[in-house]
């Protein structure tokens, strides 16, 4: 799993800076610094390639058109919290459309014949579990392993305590390991 | 850090026991999770995606300079409608003419306007009155003009008797 790290906020905040600005370079460095977080939450949520690469364009746009309301010092909890309510729309536009079961299926098929890796069995394994999370609690164990943002981040950023987003993630967390262990039996 | 955080908040919200089996079970989840293999978005996408942003970069700049044009080009505008504005004003509102209305019409709400100020609003009134060239228009407008600075004496003389 892609996984480019930079702890250093101020490096953050720079870049963040430099896209406000439009700099030259500033939105292909960030492009390949979080593409591969984005991509793997969005395609752990989706389970569908073609879907998280829609969902990832689209967040860069959104990105680039509201950058400017951003806090700099806050620049990747703000990008997750797009992120996450780029998810939640689309999410929303399935259900309206009544296509989420039948997503369910095509999707697997999708990642059947697209995903061949040998390894996928456990993404499968992975997405089985989390479809029998409800969605919220399937969202915020994967906006915590993704963003890689604390607790405390993630409660500021959805406006709800930490013990209460600190409980769900445990619990999800939890639920996931004995849904999985119960499928390899 | 963020663990750090993160732990610390753990060992606040539960007992030391819970804690550790807590930060344990979070832990080993993210352990498991990066066991799993690399997805990544494919590399045609993620040219499309920078190939887009810089398409609205670039659209966002020609934006912007043009609302910097369109700013100068009103200030421009506006400069120019200031200016005409002003030199019409300046045209219309001649210092003579607005002495002699002055003038005229302070003498009637006035006692202190002396002989000289009427001179002058004569003259300019008479500067404003059509000087005919023929002998014959002479003999009209004079008496015209005559008969004007008659009636503005006598209503002056009037003004001030009373």
């Amino acid at each position: 799993m892609e996984t480019t790290r930079r702890d250093d906020t101020n490096d953050i905040a720079q870049l963040a800076a430099r896209c406000k600005a439009g700099g030259d370079g500033a939105y292909a460095e960030l492009v390949d610094m979080y593409s591969g977080r984005f991509y793997g939450y969005f395609y752990s949520l989706t389970k569908n390639r073609q879907v998280s690469e829609d969902l990832l364009s689209d967040l860069y746009l959104k990105i680039f058109k509201s950058i400017s309301s951003c806090d700099s010092q806050k620049f990747e909890a703000w990008m997750f919290k797009v992120a996450s309510n780029l998810y939640y729309d689309y999410l929303r536009k399935k259900i309206r459309r009544g296509e989420v079961m039948e997503q369910f299926a095509d999707e697997a098929k999708y990642s059947e014949s697209n995903l061949h890796a040998p390894s996928l069995f456990e993404w499968d394994e992975l997405h089985a579990a989390l479809e029998k999370l409800d969605s919220q609690t399937r969202e915020l164990v994967m906006l915590k392993y993704f963003s890689q943002m604390s607790f405390k981040e993630i409660a500021q950023e959805r406006q709800k305590p930490i013990g209460t987003i600190l409980s769900k993630v445990h619990r999800g967390v939890v639920k996931l390991r004995e849904l999985i262990e119960q499928n390899k039996l | 850090m963020r663990n750090e955080e993160d732990n610390q908040i753990i060992d606040k919200l539960y007992s030391a026991e819970d804690a550790q089996k807590v930060a344990q079970d979070l832990a080993s989840f993210q352990a498991s999770l990066d066991q799993l293999p690399q997805v990544s978005p494919s590399e045609g996408v993620v040219c499309n995606i920078k190939a887009n942003l810089t398409r609205e970069l670039a659209r966002s700049r020609r934006r912007r300079l043009f609302y910097a044009r369109a700013t100068k080009v009103a200030a421009v505008i506006l400069l120019a409608i200031g200016v005409v504005f002003w030199s019409y004003n300046n045209e219309t509102e001649k210092p003579g003419e607005v002495a002699a209305v002055g003038i005229a019409s302070s003498s009637i709400w006035s006692e202190d306007v002396g002989d000289g100020d009427i001179e002058a609003a004569l003259a300019v009134l008479e500067d404003e009155v059509y000087i005919p060239a023929s002998t014959e228009e002479q003999s009209f407008y004079g008496n015209e003009l005559y008969e004007i600075e008659n009636e503005v004496k006598t209503f002056s003389a009037v003004l001030w008797k009373g």
